[in-house]
């Protein structure tokens, strides 16, 4: 879906006529749904996927628009007029919606950066799907938790015990996304090669729903040829 | 804990419903209002007595107020279920083709727009009911084929894979566990086997 | 024994999970556990000498061994209990509650923490971060007063709530009032 909707894009910023309103629509539609996407991707996926910079700059640039047309537009809600009553109703109905949907895309992030700091940080592929802000908050909050642990404990362990990145001993303290863990995909785009899954071969069907391991399917995540359910 | 526990398993039923709210449904309006621009979609002009295809969130509003009925989708009356219930007992290694969120989107019509329904609501509940449970037993039935490697659930709706959810990601999850170390032992074995052809060869 | 200490801890750490406040801060088990720590240190440090000596004395090895497990063990059971006490601050954060009695370092981790999530939140100032992680139902509502309440100021203008009064308002404006008893919902 993500090439698709480069394309329209592109098409969109090509118009000739800025009145195109139906492009827009479509524009506002896709964005949404992808939103809803990415939404459920980084709900299921036990790895921190892409931060969707632009998608989420699209959203709120609209929404602070709306925002603005709100402060407008309130004074008059215990005003007769049923039909800018029932428009305000919907506007703020639809901005609930979209800032829902935003706040808990944002905040499963950071759920997940909280949980798999350490592996990110000793990783380059992973500090780049991060935001600007996601990788402040994680430096951060990294940092007052390892003076957290010093101050109060590990300063005053023996001198081979004081690291947090510990892998000796058979245990490794560096907590890992769990490859392996099954997930419910839908099969969105059609995927010609077969893929490997344990010591079997599996054909993905376009619109086939499956539970397998998360990392047979990962790439397809990721270009999103499957979405996780 | 920026997210709580519960929802790092799974979707809520509150969000399995309100992404069925994001999609689309036809109405009737019995009201005319001007075009509305959203931040995720914009809404035509509407005419009283034309159809038009809104967010069923949008249809919700209009509906609460008695200003639009709702058109039910085209398999939700008692004629559709009947054969698809049918077709699920005949078809007994497949589930029927409802769409993805007919048990979402019919709890969503028997709420908030039984009323707009063609036939009575009471017994295509019933039907509803019948078609969840069947379903259900063959959901089951299918897990006893659960391996490590794949399981194909074609049609399923999300809230069914949300019932199922918690138990085969954990049985699942455990059965790759076994087979990886299984097939660790094996390859020593393998190795072990081949150090002793060594030695007969010697 | 080595290693019942750290049991305790961990056990005090289960109970946590399932409460709404921050129990008080284990400070005197925490200090027996390094120090405990410390002791298994020194018996490492003396069995590493003896090993030198005699290479071959099996129950050397053994205590060895067993040594380094239970230092590794205690550290990791400090680690789970903090993280998990660590993981109630940054909820209560969140959530916008000052915790009540804390330890001098968790109360400045409170601190820092806070001013980290504000620092985020501010990127974002036209959403609401810290909102119900609910989907949102019923934006707008028609409520009774059923107590006077004086005024309310909202987005929507300002509301006199008398008693017998209708308004239709937005729902998260008057959440409270309607838990606390002023308003009903029609």
């Amino acid at each position: 879906m993500a090439t698709n909707f480069d394309d329209i894009l592109a098409d969109f910023d090509n118009q000739v006529n800025p009145n195109n309103r139906l492009t827009l629509t479509k524009l506002k539609r896709q964005d949404l749904q992808l939103l809803q996407t990415v939404w459920i991707n980084e709900r299921m996926a036990p790895e921190l996927l892409t931060y969707e910079h632009e998608l989420i700059e699209r959203i709120l640039s609209r929404l602070r628009d709306q925002v603005e047309f709100i402060e407008l537009n309130s004074i008059d809600i215990q005003n007769t007029d049923k039909d800018i009553k029932l428009k305000l109703v919907v506007i703020e109905s639809e901005l609930g919606r979209v800032n829902f949907l935003l706040r808990s895309y944002l905040r499963t992030r950071l759920s997940k950066i909280d949980r798999l700091t350490v592996f990110i940080r000793t990783s380059d592929e992973f500090i780049q799907r991060l935001s600007e802000e996601e990788t402040i908050y994680m430096e951060n909050h990294f940092k007052s938790l390892v003076q957290l642990y010093n101050n109060l404990f590990l300063n005053t362990m023996p001198e081979q015990l004081q690291s947090l990145d510990d892998e000796s001993g058979g245990i490794s303290m560096i907590e890992q996304p769990d490859w392996n863990k099954p997930v419910f995909i839908r099969v969105v785009n059609d995927i010609k090669e077969s893929i490997i899954v344990g010591d079997e071969e599996v054909e993905l069907e376009k619109e086939g729903i499956y539970l397998l391991r998360y990392s047979a399917v990962k790439n397809f995540v990721h270009n999103r040829d499957v979405v996780l359910i | 804990m920026s997210l709580p526990n519960d929802l790092k398993i799974t979707l809520s039923p509150q969000e399995v419903e309100f992404l069925t709210e994001s999609e689309m449904i036809t109405i009737l309006p019995r009201y005319s209002m001007n075009k509305l621009e959203l931040i995720t979609d914009d809404i035509p002009k509407l005419m009283a007595m034309h159809r038009i295809q809104v967010p069923l969130w949008y249809a919700l509003i209009l509906k609460q107020q008695r200003k639009c009925s709702i058109v039910p989708p085209n398999w939700l009356n008692h004629k559709s279920l009947k054969e698809f219930f049918q077709s699920e007992v005949t078809e007994l290694n497949q589930f029927s083709k409802l769409p993805h969120n007919w048990l979402e989107l019919s709890k969503i019509f028997f709420e908030n727009a039984a009323d707009d329904l063609s036939d009575e609501p009471a017994k295509l509940k019933s039907l509803i009911q019948d078609l969840k449970e069947l379903r259900l037993i063959k959901v089951k039935k299918g897990l006893s084929l659960i391996n490590e490697s794949h399981l194909q659930l074609d049609n399923l709706s999300i809230l069914e894979i949300n019932e199922i959810r918690p138990f085969v990601v954990e049985v699942m999850g455990k059965l790759t566990k076994l087979k990886q170390v299984i097939t660790n032992e094996i390859d020593e074995d393998r190795l072990e086997d081949r150090d002793n052809d060594d030695d007969l060869m010697e | 024994m080595y290693g019942d200490l750290a049991l305790k801890l961990i056990n005090e750490a289960k109970r946590t999970q399932n409460l709404e406040i921050l129990p008080i801060y284990q400070d005197e088990i925490i200090r027996n556990i390094v120090r405990e720590t410390k002791e298994l240190e020194r018996t490492l440090n003396f069995l590493e000498e003896q090993q030198k000596l005699d290479s071959n004395n099996r129950i050397d090895q053994c205590q060895l061994f067993v040594s380094h497990l239970c230092m590794r063990r205690n550290k990791r059971c400090l680690l789970a209990y903090e993280r998990l006490r660590s993981e109630k601050l940054d909820q209560l954060a969140w959530e916008n509650i000052e915790p009540e009695i804390l330890n001098h370092y968790e109360s400045d981790y409170f601190k820092n923490y806070s001013e980290t999530l504000i620092n985020y939140k501010s990127s974002f100032p036209e959403l609401d971060l810290s909102g119900s992680l609910e989907p949102p139902k019923d934006v707008f509502i028609d409520v009774r007063v059923l107590k006077d309440a004086g005024e309310i100021q909202t987005e929507y203008g300002v509301f006199n709530l008398t008693k017998d009064s209708q308004f239709f308002v937005r729902k998260a404006d008057v959440e409270r009032l309607i838990q606390q008893g002023y308003l009903q919902k029609i």
